[in-house]
Order: structure tokens, then sequence, then C-alpha cells
């Protein structure tokens, strides 16, 4: 939380940090930190500690409380190869246990990744809203990614048959999570978004292919020389959060991760090198450490002070209503985003509000279409097209015919289709696109709106975001009449098809 | 006696650019609805909006520097 700023906290290491230089040498192996017995801080040299001097995240351990999953520091990155890196961290990528809202996806990638889980929020309930893929993704993610605290991947639990048998909640989980998964990257060939869709569920693919392999030791369970948590140090290779587990956890999640000591030999010998640069056989992923509980959020009054302004607000905006004056269109929620606006600006610097984001969202959205919305419908519009087309004959139907903004209306009620198998499309950027067919042509009818509503026939209405119709209708007559094509679309507006009844 | 209501802290560059988008938003549509604004015009101000807090976020952001910069990432 970013009040937090004022305070020293318990902060988590810096996995991006090449830390040898900036901290002082504090022994690795004086941390008190929880771990097994018999497995004790002897030295600072077996394999998987980190270089001498590398520091210890600061704030560790914590006053109190439970104890947070010890992260083990970052390798220094300088070393390595941007590819490997780029692989390393992406393998490293976690769900977090603590920082979720549904399953931790958002706030573990957003700190692997080290940036702001808010974003990486709004992005994917942005995404999702245009078109879906945020849920594809949010899928891939959760089916994927272990969890910070050692938890393999519900596709490693589903697919690894050393660790223990997964729960029918978790197959059931994980066969609705693969197939919504598969069936939006399937639908990604014919998607705005679709080149997007497939590179990030290429990139999880290979992650999940490229996922450490099981140690063949897995019965080393977590007393065994350099095994995971071995206290006092910082097992650079060994597992986000496995410290704190009993063995349990320490177990399962060797399923999925290397141990080094099943492939590196005895700990003399693999001291001295860097574990990255280990043997080729044993190639170590940089865990992510996991992030600390969250402290208690601070509580701040500025998410109610702006909610309660805005009520207060509208209130007044409604009494003014009541009296007689006339508002625009619009008016409710452009002034509630106002308020919202000013609430988050004042947050930037004071108190804390980000929750306002989401409400700032929709009824940015809502302010959005009043906007686009009322000038057609009160003639204002005075820069953008206002045109009222009749066409007489079927050559007259344009093809491609472009629009910016406005409103056009194209009456074919005169066209001869009879005997004629016609096309026509249109598109605008901003505004309404209206076509009028003659009573008896047989039409289909293909309109798509961005953001706006779709009105085909009066039968077929929807709007919202991403609209995508077809429909066929043969008019009172059945067949015959002539065919007509429409395709018809409208970036941010409005798209209807209406037949003529004479 | 604002201050204690709430506390001053570093600059929270996510709160500081929705909330400068949002109230771009709203400008738009006063500009639109009062005439100020035609629609062509507004299909230049939406994204301009979008690029002015996106250039400010930038700007707050550099030159904040590494100064807290961890801390955003907890939220």
């Amino acid at each position: 939380m970013s009040d937090n700023q004022d305070t020293p906290q318990p902060e988590s290491p810096q996995p991006e940090s090449p830390g040898p230089a900036t901290a002082p040498s504090g022994g690795t192996g004086t941390q008190p930190l929880p771990g097994p017995p018999g497995s004790g801080a002897t030295s600072s040299g077996p394999p998987g500690t980190p270089p001498p001097g590398f520091p210890p995240p600061p704030g560790f351990p914590p006053p109190q409380g439970p104890p947070p999953p010890q992260g083990p520091p970052p390798p220094p990155w300088g070393q390595v190869p941007a590819a490997d890196r780029l692989a390393d961290r992406l393998r490293a990528l976690r769900r977090s246990r603590h920082e979720r809202i549904v399953a931790g996806v958002c706030g573990g990638v957003a700190r692997g990744l080290g940036i702001d889980p808010l974003l990486l929020r709004v992005i994917t309930v942005v995404l999702t809203l245009f078109g879906g893929a945020g849920v594809v993704l949010y899928a891939l993610g959760w089916l994927l990614l272990p969890v910070d605290d050692g938890e393999p991947s519900l596709g490693s639990q589903l697919t690894d048959r050393r660790t223990a048998r997964p729960s029918s909640r978790t197959v059931l989980l994980a066969v609705v999570l693969a197939v919504a998964v598969t069936v939006g990257v399937l639908s990604a060939f014919r998607r705005w978004d679709g080149p997007l869709l497939l590179a990030l569920a290429l990139a999880g693919l290979v992650v999940y292919v490229m996922r450490d392999p099981a140690p063949p030791a897995l019965a080393a369970g977590p007393g065994a020389p350099g095994s995971v948590a071995v206290p006092g140090q910082f097992p650079t290779t060994t597992p986000a959060g496995v410290s704190t587990a009993g063995p349990s956890g320490a177990s399962a999640f060797a399923a999925t991760a290397p141990i080094p000591a099943a492939t590196a030999g005895p700990p003399t010998t693999a001291s001295a090198a860097p574990p990255w640069q280990g043997p080729p056989g044993a190639p170590p992923a940089p865990p992510q450490p996991p992030l600390p509980p969250a402290p208690p959020r601070e509580r701040s009054m500025l998410g109610g002070l702006t909610i309660s302004a805005t009520l207060l607000a509208l209130g007044v905006l409604a009494a003014v209503d009541v009296s007689g004056v006339n508002l625009p269109d619009g008016a409710y929620p452009a002034l509630a985003l106002t308020i919202i606006g000013l609430g988050l600006l004042v947050g930037a610097w004071l108190g804390r509000a980000r929750g306002l984001v989401w409400i700032g969202l929709v009824l940015a959205v809502v302010t959005l279409v009043a906007s686009v919305a009322a000038p057609w419908h009160d003639n204002h519009g005075r820069n953008g097209v206002d045109l009222d087309l009749r066409l007489t004959s079927v050559s007259q139907l344009p093809t491609d015919a472009e629009y910016s903004a406005g409103q056009v209306r194209y009456d074919l009620t005169a066209v001869p289709f009879e005997g004629q198998a016609a096309r026509m499309g249109a598109h605008i950027g901003f505004g309404e696109l209206v076509v009028t067919v003659p009573r008896d042509v047989d039409v289909t009818v293909h309109a798509s709106t961005g953001v706006g509503a779709v009105d085909l026939l009066g039968a077929d209405t929807s709007g919202g975001f991403g609209t995508d119709r077809t429909k066929t209708d043969l008019g009172p007559d059945g067949t015959g009449g002539g065919t007509l094509n429409l395709d018809l679309e409208a970036g941010f507006g409005h798209v209807e098809v209406r037949r003529a009844t004479a | 006696m604002w201050r204690c209501v709430v506390r001053r802290h570093d600059t929270d560059v996510m709160s500081l650019v929705f909330g400068l988008v949002f109230l771009g938003v709203a400008a738009l549509w006063a500009l639109v609805q009062s005439d100020l604004l035609s629609l062509p015009d507004a299909s230049v101000f939406g994204p301009a909006v979008l690029v002015v807090a996106g250039l400010i976020g930038i700007a707050v952001t550099l030159r904040r520097g590494n100064r807290g910069t961890r801390d955003e990432i907890r939220d």
C-alpha cells in the first residue's frame, strides 16, 4: 500500500537487485528463521547459498505475527544471459497467496514483474470487457502458475504423478480452467486481441513445459542435506516459501522444483559457484520470493469521504432535476465521475482511495457513451456528418463506405432488389448507422460495434462491449424479393437495421 | 484538522493517472454537452486525455526516481 512509504516496513526482498554492493554482509547464517530440525545453520557454503556478502532481505525476521515465507535473495541478474534471465523470470512467476482477489494471479504476476497489481487488475478487467481475453489470461495463469507458498500449479498437480493425488475439487477446477483457456485460445484467431492472447498463451505453455523437472530424490525430506528450507540460509535455488512450510509443504513443492542436492553433488563441491552457473544438468530457477503477509491496510477516510461527497452531489443534482431544470444527458454519471476523479487526485498525495478506480471506470464508460450519444439525439452535432441517403439502384450501394463521426441513414426502400444478389458495407467511427431495407428483400446482416448497441430488424437488440451479430431475415414473404448482404460497423455508437413496412 | 484525517505520502501514480483520466472524461462530456466541442474534435480530445495523463504519470514516476518505487508494488 502506498501509505507505507513513510514507515519502515518488513519489506520484501528485491528480486531485481544485484544486491552485493549495497548491503552489509550480514552473515547469511545468522537469520533465526524457523525450519525443520536437523538442518542447522552450519556453514555458509552449501549448495544454494548465495555468494558471500549477499544481503539478507531487509526486515527479516518480522517482529511478530506469523513468520512470513522466507524469500531467498535474487541472483545477480547481470551475470546471466538475457534470454535465460527472461526465462527464469517467467518461471519465477507465482500466484500470490496473500495478495489476491480471486486466485492471486494478478498480485503474484505483478510482483514478479515489479509493477503495481492494481494496474494488472485494471488491464485484466478491461480486456475482459473488450472481448473476454482477460478471463482467458487469468484462467491461464490460474492453471499454470504455482503458488508462492510452494503449492504446485494446478496443471502440475494434475499431470505430475509424483505429487499426492489432487482432490476432486482441484481436478474439477483445473478442468474448467483448461476448457476456458482452450475455448478462448481457439477463438483467438478471429479476434482483435487474438495476437496478444496467442502470444501470452504460448508464453504460458513454454513456461509450463520448461518448468523444472521433479527431482529424482523426492524422498529426500526437508531435513536432508542440501535440501530445501535450511534455516539460516537463503537457498537461492529452493522455492519461495518452503522454509515456513512443514514437511508436507516442502515435499509438495519438491515435485515441481529442483533441489540442487539431487543433482549437484556433495555440498563441498558445489559451494563455490553461484547456483545458476552450476552444472548444466541442474538449471535452477530463481524462485520468486513470496510476499510477506501484507500489513493491515492503513485506514484512510478518503474513500469514504469521496463516496459520501459523490452521493451528496448526486442528491443535490437530483433536487435540481426535480425542480424542473433540464439536465443534459449523462449529467449524473459525469458529476459522479468528476468527484471520483477529484478524490483520486487527492489520493495521489493525501490518504488512500485506490478502490475508487473501479467505480470511476464504470462511470467513465457511461459518461463516454452519454457524451457521444447525446449530440445525435439532439441534432447538435455540427461538424459530424448528418446524412440521409436515399438510394434507388443496386449499383448505388456502397461496398465500403467510411464515415468518421455523425449520423448516417441509408434508405434502401426504393432499390429494386428483385432477382438481384446485392451487398453493402459501411463503417462509422463514432455515431449511428441506420439502414432501412425494403419489405420483401432477404437480408443477411453482419453488424458489430466496439462500444454501443446493435438493433437488427427489431428482433435482435444487444449492446455493450464488442458486440458482433449476424442475422438473416427473409421478410414477411419468405424467400424471394432478392437478397442483400449488409456489413455494418460502428466503432463507438449504434447500428440499426429496419425493415420498411410498406 | 485535515492532517488528522488523511496522511500525506509519496505520489501514488496510479491514483494520479486514473484521477486525471476520469476528470478528462468528465471534461469531454461537459465540452460536448455545452457544444464547445463537436464530435470529430471529441475523437481527438479523448485520446489526448489519455496521452496527457500518461505523460504526467511517466514524468512523475521518473522524477520520483528510485525513491519509494518498491513501496508502490504492494497494493
